[in-house]
Parts: structure tokens; sequence; C-alpha cells
């Protein structure tokens, strides 16, 4: 039909992302795509997402930067006064820094889906997920005591640097286990999933987080909006734990908990913990996050459900080739 | 609301593919040394981007509309059977499903049908489309069925970035002998002593490489996601 033809193979790839081809890397290239530039091109979707999701109409409006305003709200001063300043900032000049806004964004997906800019994308990444946490989403709230993982906390652009830095295309590790091991080491990957999701599990059970109504109110709040069918499932999901919030709350914590300690189980034990990750994180962006609000307009990003998944999937155990019977290494 | 200016900025865009792509059909018609067949499905690819172009310039942009809704509704619905039946000729196998491209094109058509079916419901009894320029958040068109619209995002965005991923690794070349070829094959894919084909002028080469058509499917693309989001 088309007169386009695809050449070149997984070498090629390695070279243009450089990854390298000796030892770390030759395992994941020889399944065909490279498990880590592909969770790459997942994060460059998402950044694509968030860019065009930022030009959205009413990001152009003064509701927008009284949004960015009401995250300083709790925080301490020191947190709190970049962000009034910031948003007093956008209030002035919503135009000209929201079209900016929404193109660095666009920048920064496009930057990580082409390959020689890969690094610098990922780079400015961090930096920009970093600056979006603090004066975007007042540190996702986590301060103030309202951070939930069902409202997306540690704060979903967090989870885009943390992203970065585990795809970053270097191979530290010799052996990597799963993808994330390759940038930072098997010892540093693992440490920082169990923080995050240790994090997450405290969060579950924070007094606002298990308090009467709190887990079907916040499901409720998320409705508005949103399409017959998502409005549906998430008011049966908010009658199913009415009355028993606290119980839900033990138990989302309990499964966080697992997840956070699964990494350092064997591999079939860790694949388990990491699909229940992804079920868990699925389950959430569903119920809990309306698919981050895009169908209802006006959402800035998917929320940290896909991220969650993205990050799961980066610890995914290897099948290590070229070893006696395709041992399978625990991540 | 969405300032004009990016409106119409966008517009230029698309309608910047949409010449590039006419160009390039132009040239494979009055060139001697470029085959073209009726029914090459390359060709037909042109002619949807080109029409898409045109389409999503009026959306973007009120004063570009070119056509009525309906007729774009019957282009796009015809272009969607069209890549759709050709997909389903060329199911081999799922590799050739993506090594064609054809699911690509059916879901640019398609992203198209649905915007103009849906936009026409949302607006019937107010006169026809506006357009999202059309003066001020009253005129905003709202898309029905969102969900629709969202999937489409998805696969668009999806889409665009694979594309520049396998654009930016040099993975895209001629399938076919003559042409452009040169410009996307290696200089040491020639063997030594071998005369040096013949050199394509560098305008010519740009048209016709089918890097071009790619990067112009990921900035169509991307201009659709855009419309659909900020149509949600």
């Amino acid at each position: 039909m088309s007169e386009v033809a695809v050449r070149g193979g997984p070498a090629a790839w390695r070279s243009m992302v450089g990854t390298g081809s000796e030892g770390a890397g030759q395992s994941w290239a020889e399944a065909g795509l490279d498990p880590r530039r592909a969770l790459q091109l997942g994060l460059a979707a998402i950044w694509l997402l968030d860019g065009v999701l930022q030009y959205q109409p009413a990001m152009y409006t003064r509701a927008f930067g009284q949004m960015l305003a009401g995250t300083a709200a709790g925080n301490p001063s020191v947190v709190a006064r970049p962000i009034s300043w910031e948003a007093s900032l956008f209030d002035h000049h919503v135009v000209a820094l929201n079209t900016i806004f929404a193109t660095i964004q666009l920048l920064l997906g496009l930057g990580i889906a082409i390959r020689p800019t890969v690094r610098l994308a990922l780079a400015a990444s961090v930096a920009w997920s970093l600056a979006v946490w603090w004066l975007g989403e007042g540190l996702g709230g986590v301060l103030i005591g309202g951070a939930s993982p069902l409202n997306g906390a540690p704060g979903a652009v967090i989870l885009y640097a943390l992203l970065a830095v585990l795809l970053w295309p270097a191979d530290r590790a010799t052996r990597p286990r799963f993808p994330a091991a390759r940038a930072v080491g098997a010892h540093v990957a693992r440490a920082l999933w169990l923080v995050l999701w240790l994090s997450l599990a405290y969060f579950a059970v924070t007094p606002a987080n298990r308090a009467p109504g709190a887990v079907s109110g916040m499901i409720s709040a998320m409705t508005d909006g949103e399409p017959h069918w998502l409005t549906g499932l998430m008011k049966g999901g908010a009658s199913l734990v009415t009355g028993a919030d606290l119980a839900t709350s033990i138990v989302l914590a309990v499964a966080l908990a697992v997840i956070a300690v699964g990494v350092y189980l064997p591999a079939p034990a860790a694949r388990a913990t990491l699909l229940l990750a992804i079920v868990v994180s699925l389950l959430i962006w569903v119920f809990a996050q309306a698919l981050g609000g895009i169908l209802a307009g006006g959402a800035t990003d998917p929320n940290s459900g896909p991220l969650l998944v993205l990050l799961a999937l980066a610890y995914w155990p290897a099948r290590m080739a070229g070893q006696a019977g395709k041992k399978e290494i625990a991540p | 609301m969405t300032p004009a200016w990016l409106l119409d900025l966008l517009a230029v865009s698309m309608l910047t593919v949409a010449a590039l792509t006419a160009t390039r059909i132009l040239a494979r018609l009055l060139l001697p040394e470029l085959p073209w067949r009726p029914g090459q499905g390359a060709n037909s690819v042109d002619l949807a981007n080109v029409l898409m172009g045109i389409s999503m310039a009026g959306m973007f942009t009120p004063s570009l509309t070119t056509l009525p809704a309906v007729a774009w509704e019957v282009v796009f619905g015809l272009l969607t059977a069209w890549f759709a039946w050709r997909a389903w000729a060329d199911t081999r196998s799922v590799r050739a499903l993506t090594a064609d491209r054809c699911t690509l094109h059916v879901v640019h058509s398609a992203a198209m049908l649905y915007a103009f079916l849906a936009l026409s419901a949302a607006s019937s009894g107010g006169g026809g489309m506006a357009g999202m320029g059309g003066g001020g958040p009253a005129a905003m068109p709202t898309l029905g069925h969102p969900t629709i619209a969202g999937a489409f995002v998805v696969l668009l965005v999806g889409y665009c970035v694979w594309d520049l991923n396998q654009l930016s690794g040099g993975r895209f070349r001629l399938a076919a002998a003559g042409g452009p070829a040169a410009a996307a094959v290696p200089a040491q894919a020639e063997a030594p002593g071998t005369e040096s084909p013949r050199r394509e002028p560098a305008v010519r080469t740009f048209v016709l490489a089918p890097q071009t058509r790619v990067g112009s499917d990921v900035i169509l693309g991307i201009g659709m996601a855009f419309m659909l989001v900020i149509m949600i």
C-alpha cells in the first residue's frame, strides 16, 4: 500500500539512544523492541498528551490561575510564597504563559520521541516536573495532609521526573534485571520503588483519608461532567465503599505495602506484585481519578494512573538470554 | 478560550502540509520517471492528507472553510471505508498491517469523520458549525461522545510518538526502486566502485521523500489530536 518501508534493527536503536550494545542492552534488544525505549515512548506519549491538554480553552481563563493559587493553601510559607507569586504572574499573563507551558510540554514529548534529543528532553523533563510539582501542584499536597493515592499523591508530575531518571539512556548495571535498573542500578531502583509505594500506603491511612466518607466522597466528587458510563461506574464504586471507608483505606494500604516490597521477591512473586500494582493503578485511575478527568474537559494531565502502570512495567523482571535455560532473574 | 492566533497558526500548518502533499501528487503525475499507478495506495494516502489538511484548516479557522460539513462527512466516510478495505485486504499478518501503515490512515480518516459527525450533531439546530475560532466562548463547539474523542486522541498521540521514533532512527526508506531513495538510504549501502546514482534536486528529494510523508502524518496527527482535545 505505501511506499514507506522500515529498515534498521535493534542495533541501530541502541546506537541512537545511547544504550550501548555491550552486555547490558543485548538481551533486551534481542526481543525486537528495547523495553526501555518502549517505556520512553510511553512517557513521550503522556507528555505529548499533557501538552495538547494544556492548550484547552479552560487553561486560558483566570480560573486556571486561581486553581494554581489554591495549591498554596496550607503549605509552609517557604513553599506557598513562590506559588502565590507564580499564580499572580499567571493571572496577569495567562495567554502568553499558558502557551509557553503547553509548548514546553509538547516539546518534551516530541524530544523524548525523537532519538537524538532523548537525553536533552529527559533532563529538561526532570527540571520541568520538579518546578511544576512545587509551583503547580503545591508539592502534591504531601505537606498538608491532603495527599491520597486516590487523588494522585504524591503528585502525578513528580512521577514524570522519577520515570525520566529511571529510563535515562545509560547502562550502569552490567546485568540489568529490569529496565529501571539499567540507569541507576538495581539497588537504587528498588529503593526508589519502595519509598514511593510505602509513601502511598502511608497516605492511604492518614486521618483525612480514613475518615468516614473520605473515600466515597473523593470518588463522588470526581463524577462531575464525566460521560454517563464512567459516572455510572464511579457511582457504583462509591456506593460499594460507602460506610466502609476505613476498611477500604486499610485494604488499599496493605495492597500498596505488598506492592512496595514486591520488587525484593523472587521473579514469579515479583511479577505477581507488579501485576497487582498495575491492577490497583488502573482501578484507582478509573474509579477515583475518572481517567484523569480528560473526558470532562479541563484536565491538565491524565493523573497518576498511567504513570504508575508505566513505572510497574519498568520493574518487570527480565528474561535474560544467553544463560543456561534462559533463567529468569528476580528484580 | 484558546487564542485565535494559535488556531490560525495551526490552520496555516495544516494548509502547508496540504500544499506540500499536493505538490507531491503533482510531481508524481508530471514526472515520467516516477511510476504512478491508478489505485496505488501511496497516492490515496497523499490525497487523504491533502483533504485532511484543508478540512482541518477550516475547522481551526472558519474563514478557511471550503465545503459544508456534510460533504466532508461523505469524503471521510469514503476514505475510512477505503483504508479499512485496504487494511482488510492486506491482513496477511499484523506485521503487514503495521508496516503498510494502513491502520494509521484508517484512524486518521475515522477521527475526521467522527469530528464532523459529532460537531454536526452538537450544532444541529444552531445553524451549522461555527468552527473553533467562531467568535467567543459561546460559539465554541463541543463534541458529543467524548469517550470516542479520547480514544482517538490516545491513538493519534501514540502513532505520532511511534512515527517520530522511527523517523529519527532513519528507519524509513523507499521500498520501490527509483525515486529519491538516496535520501533515506545510508551512504555505506553503496558498493565501492559502483556508479553513483543520479543526484536528485534537493527540493524534489524533499517533497518526494518518504520521511516527508511520515512527517506530514505526524503533523496532521498532532493537529487532529489538538482539534479533538480542545473540543471535548
